[in-house]
């Protein structure tokens, strides 16, 4: 018996008043199908067996694993999402028809599955538009049937719309936390004690503090111990790290690369809206739903990865390369046993025995 | 004198004035209370001031023996002088934190001018440091990291002199560094990590300057022999065994299931180590709530402000791209600087990384002047005026949040983490002491839960001024049967009081909170004072049966 997640009714199935969940589907056919995804978008990036590197390291790398077990509605998401980036790259690379089918059909299923996704797509389109990565006249025939077709989505929200605000508050909880409010309320109390209410109304305001927060949100997804380490639990109860600590040498040397140059640059700034999701989730990080960004982590790993190897007969590279491989086994093995220890007890100590949890 | 070393001079004492009244401005008022570290301190000083010894009749000791601890001797020491000069007052006990908090800002000033050469960055650097809410925080009570902050920062500048051969400098900077190791438990390890893997990096310069490095390594071992004899044979290394992380209640519950006790935990322990690590980079800690001066916020103060994200962002682009001398010794400074505090037990503590306020300053000094030269690459000047203002307004903005958290929300938030109320009890006892044949304190305290606290003796003994030679020779009482926690000298008894048996014993005096003393149970006439905490709740009842 594993712990899995309860399942999420689809959007357009919620909105019909029917049930059609997503985790009914084979699981595990999607640790399958996302690494040969992921492949698939390393290809266009690193020549040859190179280009295996990634989907390898997202493979020994438990944050899909423990999402899939778990039946995650963001496994699915994700699948989706890359074959969108795939699209993305195809259409760059000149092949216009089948990137368009593809990006129509998936951002379609998309956007039928999930309230959020209905805003985030067209929001992701905007972003790519505007930074100049892709030219509307490539995505013109996608864009064209993917209005056409959301259409009928968009008549039934409108005779749904209670049930679609309740769909979509679901998945939008960023602002739903009372602690915030409840805390500008004390400051601005505490100051008013002092004879200082004006200036902490200026200073400490619902405006000023949410932008704050969303601002500290964002950074979290950003830092290396949300991916390297068991800082925001896999599930809400695990030890396992998403990805193993020893890849955040690569990861950062790949990223220093990368930040280096100024197409790279821009690339990791527009892809950081894959974060979008977790930022509105409740928690300070969503695991489930920061799996979304995890192909730029794993890309960004092997970047430095392959520099790391390129560069073998330097010595301080050999030893970050050796460094890397022995931590990266090293926890692999003490993972393993850990899990098949501890992680059944540790879950009975977070949710006792019942299997079932939200997702957040 | 030239009349640009005149401005410059003018310049830095404006920051050093800025920067001296916001660590005095009402000082004695906020923090709302001493903490029991300052009033174990204090009174040691104050005993060491009268009889050469502490209060547990120990000549000049080299560690302090405190509740349950052992505590680093030089910031009592510190106090010795100003204790002589105002007496044993709040004053005296947080005027040597407050002065060496301020001095440090022209030193640091002098440090980024040697350093880097560019009168910009020592400016910005300092005027970084002077508002820096994290060193202002610590400044104002006695936290031995501003002090230990200081004398690495000098330590490490005066190391780099060093490497060009004078044996002054080495001298200075075996003394400043040696010297932080009996001042706070942190650089006890940081500071040799520090110096070998210095000394290893720069190992040709090392061997070139042999009789210089030689003089500083024999000082060095010379001046830390007596805290190496102490931490194993006088007491000081049982905070070592006690704080280390293998104890981290996190670790024990929710990790390894069980308690730390066999060399196969250590792997589980190595990677809960990494974890807690990497957690220094936290950006919430970072930037928006590390400091924890109010009740738990996602927003509150960090170590840094929030307008110094892209200062430091910048900062550590242009700390990588460019030549900076020193530089690989700014690497070792921040990430053996986490490392003390990575391996306790006890969750993040921005107050034991004060000594690494250096590199997080130097690296926003470099992110403003590399933002400072983008913008003045931008060509329109509405723009180059939108960006400008809007970034001025957000700075205010985060100042005046700040400010208003440190003048309003701290006191009211956490005046029972600095014991607030004991004072005022204290003053209260000494008025009426004639009146009572004993005066009972209760270690119960708390608003939300009744928290145990044993050292309410150390504020009656620092209040009331008493007599060191008498309390370290008197007769004291500390275990009787019945009772957890027992401790009496003269008519002061602390231990835990239980109403029901304790309503019918005429004549004592007795301080509690009301979880001791509940108010439904008191007696017309019994609840003779009230003292309440900053935030409104009740600290303590004074009661005397009737």
């Amino acid at each position: 018996m594993f712990p899995h997640y309860i399942p999420q009714n689809l959007l357009f199935a919620e909105l019909l008043h029917k049930m059609v969940y997503v985790e009914d589907a084979p699981y595990l056919l999607f640790p399958i199908f996302n690494p040969i995804l992921i492949w698939l978008i390393s290809k266009k990036i690193f020549k040859g067996f190179l280009a295996l590197v990634p989907p390898l390291i997202f493979l020994i790398s438990p944050w899909g694993w423990y999402l899939a077990i778990a039946h995650s509605f963001y496994i699915f998401m994700f699948f989706l999402t890359l074959i969108i980036v795939y699209t993305v790259i195809l259409i760059r690379s000149g092949s216009t028809i089948p990137g368009n089918i593809l990006l129509f059909l998936a951002s379609l299923i998309a956007i039928y599955c999930s309230s959020f996704f209905l805003v985030f797509i067209p929001l992701a389109l905007i972003i790519l538009l505007n930074t100049k990565i892709i030219s509307i006249k490539n995505i013109k025939t996608a864009v064209v049937l993917l209005v056409i077709f959301t259409l009928p989505l968009l008549f039934i929200i409108n005779k749904e719309k209670a049930n679609f605000k309740n769909e979509f508050s679901n998945e939008v909880k960023i602002f739903s936390d009372p602690s915030l409010l409840n805390s500008i309320n004390r400051y601005q109390g505490a100051a008013a004690q002092i004879g200082l209410r004006n200036l902490s109304r200026i200073s400490e305001n619902k405006y000023l503090f949410f932008t704050e927060y969303s601002l500290l949100k964002y950074a979290s997804q950003l830092a290396p111990e949300t991916f390297f380490t068991p800082q925001y639990k896999l599930l809400g109860f695990s030890f396992s790290p998403p990805i193993f600590m020893g890849f955040a040498i690569p990861f950062i040397y790949g990223l220093y690369l990368a930040l280096k140059k100024p197409d790279l640059r821009k690339l990791l700034f527009v892809s950081s809206i894959l974060t979008v999701p977790s930022i509105l989730a409740n928690e300070t990080v969503a695991l489930n739903r920061l799996i979304l960004f995890s192909p730029v982590i794993f890309i960004l790993i092997s970047y430095g990865l392959i520099i790391l190897y390129k560069k073998r007969k330097n010595v301080l590279s050999r030893s970050f390369l050796i460094l890397t491989l022995f931590l990266v086994m090293f926890q692999l093995i003490v993972t393993v046993s850990d899990i098949r220890t501890r992680e059944g007890q540790r879950f009975a100590q977070y949710f006792g025995n019942k299997y079932e949890i939200n997702e957040p | 004198m030239k009349k640009n070393t005149l401005i410059l001079i003018l310049i830095v004492t404006a920051i050093t004035i800025l920067g001296g009244f916001l660590r005095f401005y009402k000082i004695t008022q906020n923090p709302p209370s001493l903490t029991g570290d300052e009033i174990s301190f204090a009174y040691s000083a104050y005993s060491i001031l009268k009889t050469g010894k502490d209060e547990h009749g120990k000549f000049l000791p080299l560690t302090l023996e405190a509740v349950g601890d052992y505590k680093n001797p030089l910031p009592a020491y510190l106090m010795i002088p100003s204790i002589k000069m105002f007496g044993l007052t709040d004053f005296a006990v947080r005027l040597p934190n407050a002065l060496l908090g301020t001095i440090s800002i022209p030193i640091f000033f002098m440090f980024l001018l040697d350093i880097f050469k560019k009168k910009k960055i020592a400016l910005l650097g300092s005027f970084f440091l002077s508002i820096s809410a994290w060193h202002i925080f610590y400044s104002r009570f006695a936290y031995e990291g501003i002090t230990a902050g200081l004398f690495i920062l000098l330590g490490i500048w005066f190391f780099t002199k060093m490497l060009n051969g004078k044996i002054i400098w080495a001298i200075l900077s075996s003394f400043f560094l040696t010297l932080t190791i009996y001042t706070a438990p942190a650089p006890r390890l940081f500071v040799p990590i520090f110096v070998t893997l210095a000394l290893i990096v720069n190992l040709s310069k090392f061997k070139k300057n042999l009789k210089t490095n030689g003089v500083f390594i024999v000082t060095c071992i010379v001046l830390g022999l007596p805290m190496v004899y102490t931490t194993l044979f006088q007491g000081s290394g049982t905070r070592f065994n006690v704080v280390f992380i293998s104890h981290d209640i996190e670790f024990s519950r929710y990790v390894l299931l069980k308690y730390f006790s066999s060399i196969s935990d250590l792997p589980l322990l190595f990677f809960f180590w990494i974890k807690r690590y990497l957690s220094y980079f936290n950006p919430g800690f970072l930037f928006f709530n590390g400091l924890d001066a109010t009740a738990p916020s996602p927003i509150g103060l960090g170590i840094l402000y929030i307008f110094e994200i892209p200062l430091l962002i910048a900062g550590i682009t242009s700390f990588i791209k460019n030549k900076i001398r020193f530089k690989e010794l700014f690497f070792i400074w921040i990430f053996a600087g986490i490392l003390p505090d990575s391996i306790t037990n006890n969750q993040k503590h921005t107050g034991r990384l004060l000594y690494l306020f250096p590199v997080l300053i130097i690296l926003t000094a470099l992110g403003a002047i590399e933002l400072y030269n983008l913008l003045t690459k931008v060509k329109k000047t509405h723009l180059k005026l939108a960006i400008a203002s809007s970034f001025s307004i957000i700075v205010f903005l985060v100042l005046t949040h700040a400010f208003l958290i440190i003048s309003a929300d701290f006191p009211r938030d956490k005046g029972e983490s600095f014991d607030e109320g004991l004072r005022e009890a204290v003053y209260y006892v000494q008025v009426n002491r004639d009146k009572y044949k004993e005066i009972v304190f209760d270690p119960a305290r708390g608003v939300a839960a009744p928290n145990i606290i044993t050292n309410s003796f150390l504020y009656v003994l620092f209040y009331t001024k008493y007599d060191p030679l008498t309390y370290q020779a008197e007769q004291k009482i500390t275990s009787m049967p019945g009772y957890e926690s027992y401790y009496k000298f003269e008519k002061y008894t602390f231990r835990h009081i239980d109403w029901q048996k304790d309503q019918y014993e005429k004549g004592v005096l007795f301080i509690g909170s009301p979880w001791s003393l509940p108010e439904k149970d008191l007696k017309n006439g019994e609840l003779l004072k009230k003292i309440y905490l900053t935030g409104g709740s009740v600290a303590f009842f004074i009661v005397s049966p009737k």
